[in-house]
């Protein structure tokens, strides 16, 4: 049975097009991208260097697992509005706007990038298929085609400040069961103080880390107790996610961050310490911050993973790597390494709090992503395909250590490679960077 | 001089070059209209038109994000840009490929200096013009091949990568058979370029093959801004944007100031 197309408007692609060429100001915010689409186009150079390197290519290697093939759907679309030639030829040969005509399989095809930038470390003239994968994607979200769990999550983000759309009094009583389970651990009163004006840090985890997986907020929690810091939380704004930049829709990903921005400067903290989340860091650190989309900031911004290895590297934490007596290795995420250049900081922390840390196959700046990058791993309609295509690599690779414990510093990684492991049945535990330092840490 | 000859080697170039010029600029003009990362080498640009594009350097989607001094980094992708470290480190056979193509085009283009040169270079220039004409022949066939026999490369090449690649792989090879011919002396190359500036036909004791080899070059001019060959310019905006010098020279992370201070 054929399946409905949802009607989408005439035009509509072309008018987006032409706005992105005319640099319209909004999305000139992430400057880069409408040049950086105009140059890729001009510049390929047609060697396929990027397939071999592409985890999607490598699980599934044919012609429309190719980046180069994904990122034409985009450019052709480009050309067809903006370039005098694409219109001349559209005028004498007017071709649909998408393949088959059909805006969905556009769709779906955006979302077969995981936005990884594999690619673009290796392409001999420096083309980055996720930034063309990420304008097709706003197109798609334009057509109110982005996967329905990306959409509620953005559409949460801006309804209640966080993505699962939990409720402050959910927050709160998530927070208390967290400094219960601190104080039956450590037997000490160990507070995650919240709304505290005039604190040194404020310390932003994604929401998923008070929620779901609350070890790493209690490692950080530890942390700070132990060094005696000035930090608050915020009971608004406590999720530090962001996927505007996933889904491709500038505006939200703006807005995500003004969000916090906002908590930061109404608490008058000095430190912004962000969580494990790497789209979030990118995206706050290197384009809202260095970008200036909110002007000058008041505050500092730092990950968790260099704040900590810096407590580290200085002596002013205790660890007991004894406590972790597995072996362990870590997945680098593909926004914290290849975004952000975090490789060897959490490296650092592992090693301190792990007896026996080995290293992941191809690992560190060039490491291969998960298969779940680019907001796949929040969609179950397309499981199959992380399982057994994009994961592909990834799973191999895990089979490849002796590791009992894989370690990575972003949610969306971790929600993957769990899934992996229980897919390909791998005995494998699960976990971030924190919690392991959570489990090491020494309070005196 | 037939008909044919006289067309190629004295109306076409009329068309060719002015064509290559004003779609190269019209290229060049738009890549500068969003960007131009030339200019954060101009320190002193506010109130200029300068000072506008300056302000649009905001490379917010680089990679692999560090801080190194400039000479580091200048460093680095001059070393990339030389000897292609980056492709080097991923895939040697297509690094030898691609950088000895482009080893003979330089060759091929220096040669040329003779006819600016006041100095009668012929023998030198002949001889390193043959060199680069058959590394470029060489590695070109090689390309070519790669292009068809490669799933990953033939899936992504449609016809106008072919006949670029091939009007290339005419123009080094037709090169080469001038100069096994004996080359074209430097006082008929300046006589022809002066009649091409006069407008004036000027009789040239030139080898046959030497007016389809100015045909190759003039069509290669033609499909240049149109085809995969363009990235002799864009390569370098491009690899700007990712804010870097590390996919350039393909060492990941190396040389980076400490940052734990
Ligand atoms: S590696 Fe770069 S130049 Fe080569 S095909 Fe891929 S995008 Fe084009
Ligand atoms: S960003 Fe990653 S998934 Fe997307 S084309 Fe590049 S390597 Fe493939």
């Amino acid at each position: 049975m054929e399946r409905e197309k949802k009607y989408i408007p005439p035009g509509l692609a072309g008018t987006y097009m032409r706005r992105i060429a005319e640099s319209d100001p909004f999305v000139r915010e992430i400057q880069d991208e409408p040049s950086a689409l105009r140059l890729y186009m001009d510049t390929c150079t047609k060697c396929g260097v990027c397939a071999q390197e592409c985890p999607v290519y490598y699980g599934q290697p044919d012609k429309r697992m190719h980046p180069v093939e994904r990122s034409r759907q985009v450019i052709r679309l480009y050309k067809k509005y903006t370039t005098f030639w694409g219109r001349f030829w559209n005028a004498i040969f007017p071709k649909p706007d998408f393949e088959n005509n059909d805006a969905e399989l556009f769709a779906e095809r955006m979302y077969e990038c995981l936005t990884c930038r594999r690619c673009a470390a290796f392409c001999p003239v420096g083309i980055d298929h996720s930034v063309i994968s990420r304008v097709g994607r706003s197109l798609v979200d334009l057509m109110g085609l982005t996967p329905p769990s990306l959409a509620q999550g953005t559409h949460n983000s801006f309804e209640t400040g966080n993505l699962e759309g939990a409720s402050v009094e959910a927050f709160l009583d998530a927070i208390q069961f967290i400094e219960e389970e601190l104080k039956e651990e450590t037997g000490r009163d160990i507070a995650i103080p919240l709304d505290r004006e005039g604190a040194e840090i404020f310390f932003l985890p994604p929401s998923g880390d008070v929620l779901v997986y609350a070890e790493n907020l209690m490692g950080m929690a530890k942390i700070f107790h132990a060094i005696g810091a000035d930090w608050t939380m915020s009971s608004r704004a406590y999720d530090g996610s962001n996927f505007g930049f996933t889904t491709g829709n500038n505006f939200s990903m703006k807005y995500e961050n003004k969000h916090y921005i906002d908590a930061c400067e109404k608490l008058g903290c000095k430190l912004m310490v962000m969580g494990e989340c790497g789209h979030a860091y990118r995206v706050m650190k290197f384009m809202a911050s260095e970008g200036q989309w909110w002007g000058t900031l008041p505050f500092e911004i730092t990950s968790g993973f260099e704040y900590t290895a810096q407590l580290i590297r200085t002596g002013k934490l205790k660890l007991d790597p004894g406590k972790n007596p597995d072996v362990v290795t870590y997945h680098d995420a593909c926004q914290f390494a290849a975004g952000c250049g975090i490789v060897e900081e959490p490296r650092e922390i592992l090693k301190a709090t792990c007896a026996d840390y080995r290293e992941m196959p191809d690992g560190g700046y060039t490491q291969w992503c998960c298969g779940g990058g680019g907001g796949l791993s929040a969609l179950r309609s397309v499981r199959a395909f992380r399982m057994e295509i994009s994961g592909k690599k990834k799973a191999e690779q895990m089979r490849e250590t002796d590791a009992k414990i894989v370690s990575t510093s972003c949610l969306q990684c971790r929600t993957q490679l769990k899934e992996i492991a229980r897919h390909h049945k791998m005995p494998l535990q699960i976990t971030g960077v924190h919690e392991l330092v959570n489990n090491a840490i020494v309070l005196e | 001089m037939n008909g044919f000859e006289f067309f190629v080697l004295y109306r076409l170039p009329y068309l060719a070059v002015p064509f290559y010029l004003i779609m190269l600029s019209v290229r060049i003009w738009v890549w500068m209209r969003f960007y131009n990362p030339a200019l954060k080498l101009l320190p002193r640009a506010r109130g200029s038109v300068y000072g506008v594009w300056k302000r649009q350097y905001r490379p917010t989607i680089h990679i692999f994000p560090g801080s190194r001094s400039q000479r580091t980094e200048w460093k680095r992708a001059i070393k990339g840009f030389v000897f292609f470290t980056g492709l080097y480190k991923r895939d040697k056979v297509l690094w030898m490929g691609s950088w000895s193509l482009h080893l003979g085009l330089l060759l091929v283009i220096v040669a040329h200096a003779r006819v600016i040169l006041p100095l009668n270079l012929d023998l030198i220039c002949l001889r390193i013009a043959l060199i680069g004409s058959g590394l470029m022949t060489v590695s070109g066939t090689y390309l070519l091949l790669r292009r068809i026999i490669i799933q990953r490369v033939r899936e992504i090449t449609d016809f106008r990568d072919y006949l670029a690649e091939f009007i290339l792989l005419s123009f080094s090879l037709t090169a080469f058979l001038v100069m096994l011919d004996g080359g074209v002396s430097s006082e008929a190359l300046r006589h022809y370029v002066s009649g091409l500036l006069m407008n004036t036909v000027e009789v040239i004791e030139v080898p046959d093959m030497f007016v389809w080899h100015m045909l190759a070059a003039q069509l290669l001019l033609i499909v240049i801004p149109f085809s995969h060959l363009l990235h002799l310019g864009g390569i370098f905006f491009s690899r700007e944007f990712l804010g870097t010098s590390d996919t350039f020279a393909g060492e990941f992370g190396s040389g980076l100031k400490d940052r734990r201070n």
